[in-house]
């Protein structure tokens, strides 16, 4: 074979082999750095609950201004992670993000059939706990974000009490 | 020997180089992987989907983290107007568009980076609340860098800018078919400064 075409096909195949590498990792590689930016801050498995976003916002890309969110980043090595939360009469979600950052999970006001939330989340099958709902998380490793509308800035303090509610914890195992 | 370890050095430093400057073009590439263009808004269809191709997985994760899927909320961006120009800082645009069946939207304004933009009357949106329709179910504001009289929703003063429309929990026909949308409106007003 011509010593120039070999070359070419050898930059050819590195540069497919990178190139899909790259796609495959920027979610998994963001993901991964927004974990460890989370607990940096507040450790995992416990909640961060950040103002309403304004322009120094800037931790993760397009927040939301008219939502106030509580975070909590999770590492289920550590054991199963409860999440629990009192639910306000706004648009309200909870949702679980994978270490791919697939949205693996999504409650909202509406799908709850109370006004609290207990979820646990776990990798491998969780203990029984009375009165939550077991979710699978698809790795270990991942992020949980609850997200109340503020439809009038005079509902933010009732929204903060309630953001306060929201909350994330290890389960001994 | 040492020619033949330059020639394979300089191989992979291309092909390398080619791998990764192409994943990142195709990653920002608007259409690539399964989108819809609506008027000036484009659609990534699985946006937090655990079915989302690895193209849409990375550019959400990119532009959009943390988005949800798209029976919770659907997210619209637009970075030109109508007529397929990018949104530019310099330049005023009208807005306008009707009230679609979610039970809650919002239009709001991001700079190049995807953050919120800075600006005096502390306005980063418009939604369901603050922008009140007409009869007809209609409403309008404008996006300017300088103050304007009515709905002023403050762009950058320099740099591209982006417009993002969500829809929080839409009706079951915007949600299994979101590029068939009557999207708001973006047209340029005037000249540009």
């Amino acid at each position: 074979m011509n010593i120039w075409l070999r070359r070419a096909l050898w930059t050819l195949l590195i540069a497919i082999i990178v190139h899909l590498a790259t796609v495959y990792a920027v979610p998994r590689v963001i993901m991964g750095l927004a974990i460890n930016r989370y607990a940096a801050l507040v450790k995992l498995n416990t909640p961060l609950r950040p103002p309403l976003p304004d322009a120094r916002a800037r931790r993760v890309v397009q927040p939301s201004p008219d939502l106030l969110y509580v975070a909590c980043a999770y590492d289920l090595g550590e054991g199963p992670l409860l999440v629990t939360g009192e639910i306000p009469d706004t648009y309200w979600s909870v949702s679980f993000f994978a270490a791919n950052s697939d949205n693996f999970f999504v409650l909202n006001d509406r799908q709850a059939k109370e006004k609290r939330v207990r979820i646990v989340l776990a990798a491998d099958g969780a203990p029984p706990v009375e009165g939550a709902q077991i979710v699978i998380s698809p790795s270990w490793r991942g992020v949980v974000l609850f997200r109340t509308l503020v439809l009038d800035l005079a509902d933010l303090p009732m929204l903060q009490r309630f953001q306060q509610t929201m909350s994330c914890e290890t389960l001994s195992r | 020997m040492i020619r033949r370890l330059l020639w394979g050095l300089s191989i992979l430093v291309l092909g390398a180089s080619l791998g990764l400057g192409s994943a990142w073009a195709l990653i920002n590439a608007p259409g690539f992987g399964k989108s819809a263009q609506v008027g000036a808004w484009r659609i990534d269809l699985f946006t937090g989907s655990t079915t989302a191709d690895m193209y849409t997985r990375a550019r959400i994760a990119v532009i959009l983290f943390l988005a949800l899927n798209r029976e919770e909320t659907i997210y619209y961006v637009a970075s030109t107007d109508d007529r397929g120009w990018p949104l530019r800082p310099s330049c005023v645009y009208k807005v306008e568009g009707r009230v679609q069946a979610a039970r809650w939207w919002s239009i709001t304004a991001y700079g190049p980076d995807y953050f919120l933009i800075d600006n005096p009357i502390r306005r980063f949106s418009f939604n369901m609340r603050s922008v009140r329709p007409d009869a007809a179910g209609r409403f309008a504001f404008v996006t300017a860098p300088t103050e304007q009289s009515g709905n002023w929703l403050p762009t950058p003063t320099r740099d591209q800018f982006y417009l993002t429309y969500r829809l929080y929990n839409p009706a079951p026909e915007i949600g299994a078919h979101p590029e068939r949308l009557d999207p708001p409106k973006i047209t340029r007003e005037g000249a540009c400064e």
